[in-house]
């Protein structure tokens, strides 16, 4: 009994060691590691409503937020409607048929398969521009997203920022 | 038929907001002669950045006379707006709205009306959520918050009118001002989208347009609003009455 106790100890501790010197070597050999993701921005969009380094790490508490104040208070700006990102951020087909944000490799879930986070919010919300409705991002370039004034979503970038 | 207790009580609300309103309009006046201090919300739109107001009590009076069991234009019309289809199994369809039939045997009346969430003061749907998903916003409309609803379908039970549906498939190119999704529950929501932005709901537009002129929507508060005007010129019923949840859809000639 005690001798197959030793022998569990001894193995156990030379994984260790073993996976030590992995982690240790492992660094060096960055060809292994999971690539990082390839954007894919449609061409056609002329800068996002923040930064894009902000955006990357704040998107979320963006459409938290803004996805309160249009359900709860009825709020409708523009200003980080989820609609309107998927207006701008849907990428088209060859034959002009827009692909769905959340379809494999395309902007939304690139990051998001990567970062093993799972995306939720297209289990109900609609993946392409809706065109029925005439006046979206994609048909009208003109319909630019203009952010002025110290909005509840300014303040809420500030507390971000204040925060990080 | 009429539940005349009742009719009692509707008429001593009434009452009330209007003094109440004669009140507010008596210091308008005061204020200053050219200056509106005070305007009262009616179907113009608010300004996007300007949330729901609690002086608002939207409101949809529908006359079942002018009704016709024939026509569908405003389930169509909801159809078309909000994305949803009829599945075709009356277990698990949708219930954004549908046209009831009804007749009394004995002496042969019959009529044809729309039923669909009728946006009640004291929604049984709200009591009963356990997440808080169901609630009502400031200007009247009962609507589904999807984000935390877990799909109990407890609303569904307490809801007298039978107007909640399940989500039980997965979908995909919903409207992108009606998110839909599986494992929530949904209801009408009184176009709140287009509400939002001065316009009424899609089924009333099409009732004017392509039906027989049987919906119109309003502001209850506003009381020079055409639904304010008919409600206390005419008698208009609440379906079950007798629950006094105070509907926010009120039927005339039923």
């Amino acid at each position: 009994m005690a001798t197959t106790l030793n022998t569990i100890v001894n193995t156990s501790l030379w994984s260790m060691v073993t996976i030590f010197i992995c982690l240790l070597s492992g660094p060096t050999q960055s060809g292994e590691r999971v690539p990082a993701p390839i954007i894919n921005t449609p061409t056609n969009v002329e800068g996002c409503i923040r930064p894009t380094e902000f955006m990357r790490r704040n998107h979320m508490h963006l459409l938290t937020h803004k996805r309160d104040k249009t359900l709860r208070q009825g709020i409708r700006t523009k200003d980080a409607s989820l609609s309107a990102c998927v207006d701008c951020h849907a990428d088209k087909k060859a034959d002009g048929s827009f692909i769905p944000v959340n379809a494999p490799g395309q902007f939304c879930s690139v990051c998001h398969e990567y970062t093993a986070v799972k995306l939720d919010c297209f289990e109900c919300h609609r993946t392409t521009p809706d065109l029925d409705l005439g006046t979206t991002q994609a048909v009208n370039p003109q319909n630019k997203i203009l952010v002025t004034g110290d909005t509840e979503i300014h303040k809420l970038l500030n507390y971000l920022n204040e925060v990080q | 038929m009429v539940n005349h207790s009742h009719d009692k009580n509707f008429i001593d609300t009434n009452r009330r907001e209007f003094l109440k309103k004669a009140g507010i309009g008596v210091s308008t006046i005061a204020l200053g002669s050219g200056v509106t201090l005070f305007a009262y919300p009616h179907a113009a739109a608010r300004a996007p950045n300007e949330p729901a107001s609690a002086s608002v009590r939207w409101a949809m009076l529908i006359d079942v006379n002018k009704c016709t069991p024939e026509c569908t234009a405003c389930v169509t019309a909801c159809s078309k707006e909000n994305g949803w289809k009829p599945d075709g199994d009356p277990r698990t369809d949708a219930q954004w709205i549908r046209k009831l039939e009804i007749k009394q045997p004995d002496i042969g009346y019959q009529a044809s009306f729309p039923m669909m969430c009728q946006h009640c003061e004291s929604p049984p749907c709200v009591d009963v959520c356990p997440t808080g998903a169901s609630f009502k916003r400031a200007d009247g409309i009962v609507l589904v918050d999807k984000h935390s609803c877990i799909g109990c379908r407890y609303c569904m039970v307490a809801c007298p009118y039978n107007a909640r549906s399940f989500i039980h498939e997965p979908l995909n190119d919903q409207r992108a001002h009606a998110p839909r999704g599986k494992g929530t529950v949904e209801s009408c929501t009184l176009c709140v989208h287009r509400v939002d932005k001065g316009v009424e709901p899609a089924c009333v537009e099409s009732c004017e347009n392509d039906g027989k002129g049987a919906l119109i929507f309003g502001d209850l508060n506003d009381e020079n609003s055409e639904i304010s005007i008919r409600v206390a010129k005419f008698a208009t019923r609440q379906i079950r009455e007798d629950l006094e949840l105070n509907p926010g859809v009120r039927y005339q000639n039923l």
